[in-house]
């Protein structure tokens, strides 16, 4: 009888301290994902020695390098309000990719008060309650209750934020908002350019009944893949996760089951604003362009400390509707090289949005594609050093 | 630092937002309030306090060779 392939699942916790493996939960720490691949790689060497024949002999065998990649749906956290620290099971993977949990648990203010003077269409300063510190609430989600008629469409992302607390907005409203605002209970996860690495992840993988116990797991690489859902086809918003580190321990334990999660919001009947437009488009892929590495160490078992992060170098590539000179001029905007903002949101009520920005990035030159019923424009937008340079927001 | 006009850097792990915010509404020290609403693993602050511990042994003993060797110095003295 062979291993089902169906008969997959991941655990994971975080791992405080390096090397000291922590077993993740086969009932509360396991999470639905798709797309597996456990990727057990021997490393070898040529054996260069003369046998005193045309013969040789086979390779050294060194040791092994393991990745796990995996696709994880892009779900709002479940429960209804802002789960407790570290909860979150795909934030954890996004915490390993150095992104802080940046926790907003009790909406500010408590209750919707009034914006202050002077509102336009890019920005509105906030009232009494908010503070005048500059950048606090860059990367969130403010509800400005005269912009849209649900609760979806009265959000909008913060790109700037100044200490006289004019908060500089991602998207071009209709009309200077009127009446309240309210930063609403959300669960953010912002990018942080921090010198520290974060903590890496123990993972468990079940393959029908043999499980894989994975210690240090860093994250190797990350996508942020949000495809359009259109009338004709559909894709679903996902983590595209690499990780790589080292195999723990193997044991024939059966495969736990899964929790259903529920629908996973589409992305449609949203925002996508780019440089302060709404633009039409069939994807959005973020690129945190990770890289690790692990140092030589001979006192280790494997001749390597820990992976760790090198490098993260984010790019942003967006397969956009092409548009005339007026509307949208993407040369333009390439020539000057200044910083625009790009945000996606889409779901509806509280607890199923999903909200998704990069304040600042610059355009690459991009190229028309002909080939189809309309014509389309891809390219990158680079992302520099920024703090707070990429958020994933879940509001409530 | 009590009157910084930004936001510090955000850090690794996990943050409460509204104690941040309160600390900023009230002119607090916002890099203390950020390292103080950042939640840390027990598991390494333990590991954190036991390696601070050893370090601090470790420099009790460096230190204390240095001043059982003056009794001895002076022992020696009165003798001869």
């Amino acid at each position: 009888m062979g291993l089902k392939a169906n008969k997959t699942a991941l655990a994971l916790a975080q791992q405080p301290i390096i090397d000291t493996f922590v077993q993740p939960s086969a009932s509360t720490e396991v999470m639905p994902v798709s797309n597996v691949n456990l990727n057990i790689q021997g490393v070898t060497v040529q054996n260069e020695e003369y046998t005193g024949s045309i013969h040789r002999n086979g390779n050294e065998v060194i040791g092994k390098n393991v990745t796990l990649s995996f696709n994880v749906y892009l779900r709002p956290p479940a429960g209804g309000a802002v789960p407790g620290a570290n909860a979150f099971l795909p934030g954890r993977i996004l915490q390993a990719a150095k992104f802080t949990e940046n926790r907003v648990s009790t909406a500010i203010p408590a209750a919707p008060e009034a914006i202050g003077a002077n509102p336009t269409t890019s920005a509105v300063t906030l009232g009494a309650t908010a503070a005048a510190t500059a950048s606090l609430y860059k990367g969130l989600l403010v509800s400005l209750a005269s912009i849209g008629a649900t609760y979806a469409q009265r959000l909008t992302a913060i790109r700037s934020y100044t200490a006289g607390k004019l908060a500089t907005l991602m998207e071009t409203l209709a009309a200077a908002p009127t009446g309240n605002y309210q930063i609403v209970p959300q669960l953010a996860y912002q990018r942080s350019i921090s010198e520290t690495d974060p903590d890496p992840l123990s993972q468990s993988i079940w393959l029908d009944g043999l499980r894989f116990d994975l210690v240090n797991m860093r994250v190797s690489g990350l996508r942020i893949n949000l495809p359009v859902s259109t009338r004709q086809q559909g894709a679903l918003p996902m983590l595209e996760v690499t990780m790589t580190g080292t195999i723990q321990a193997t044991a024939d334990e059966a495969t736990p089951a899964i929790p259903a999660l529920g629908a996973v919001p589409k992305f449609r009947d949203g925002d996508l604003w780019i440089a302060g437009k709404a633009v039409g488009g069939s994807s959005l892929i973020i690129d945190l362009g990770l890289r690790t590495a692990a140092p030589p160490n001979p006192n280790k078992p494997d001749g390597s400390d820990a992976e760790e992060l090198v490098e993260s170098r984010t790019t942003i590539t967006a397969d956009l509707q092409k548009y005339r000179k007026a509307q949208f001029d993407t040369m333009a905007l390439a020539d000057a090289q200044a910083q625009h903002a790009v945000w996606a949101q889409y779901g509806y009520g509280p607890g199923a949005v999903v909200s998704v920005n990069v304040p600042d990035a610059r355009f690459n030159y991009r190229s028309p594609n002909i080939g189809q019923d309309h014509v389309t424009e891809a390219g990158d937008l680079f992302v520099d050093a920024f703090d707070r340079n990429v958020s994933i927001v879940f509001p409530f | 630092m009590a009157d910084t006009p930004s936001a510090p850097p955000l850090p690794d792990g996990s943050v409460d937002f509204n104690a941040i915010h309160a600390a900023a509404r009230q002119n607090h020290d916002l890099d203390k309030a950020v390292a103080e609403a950042t939640f840390v693993h027990p598991d390494k602050l333990a590991a954190e306090k036991s390696a601070a511990k050893a370090a601090a042994e470790e420099a009790k003993a460096e230190r204390e060779p240095t001043t059982e060797t003056k009794p001895a110095a002076k022992a020696g003295s009165k003798e001869s």
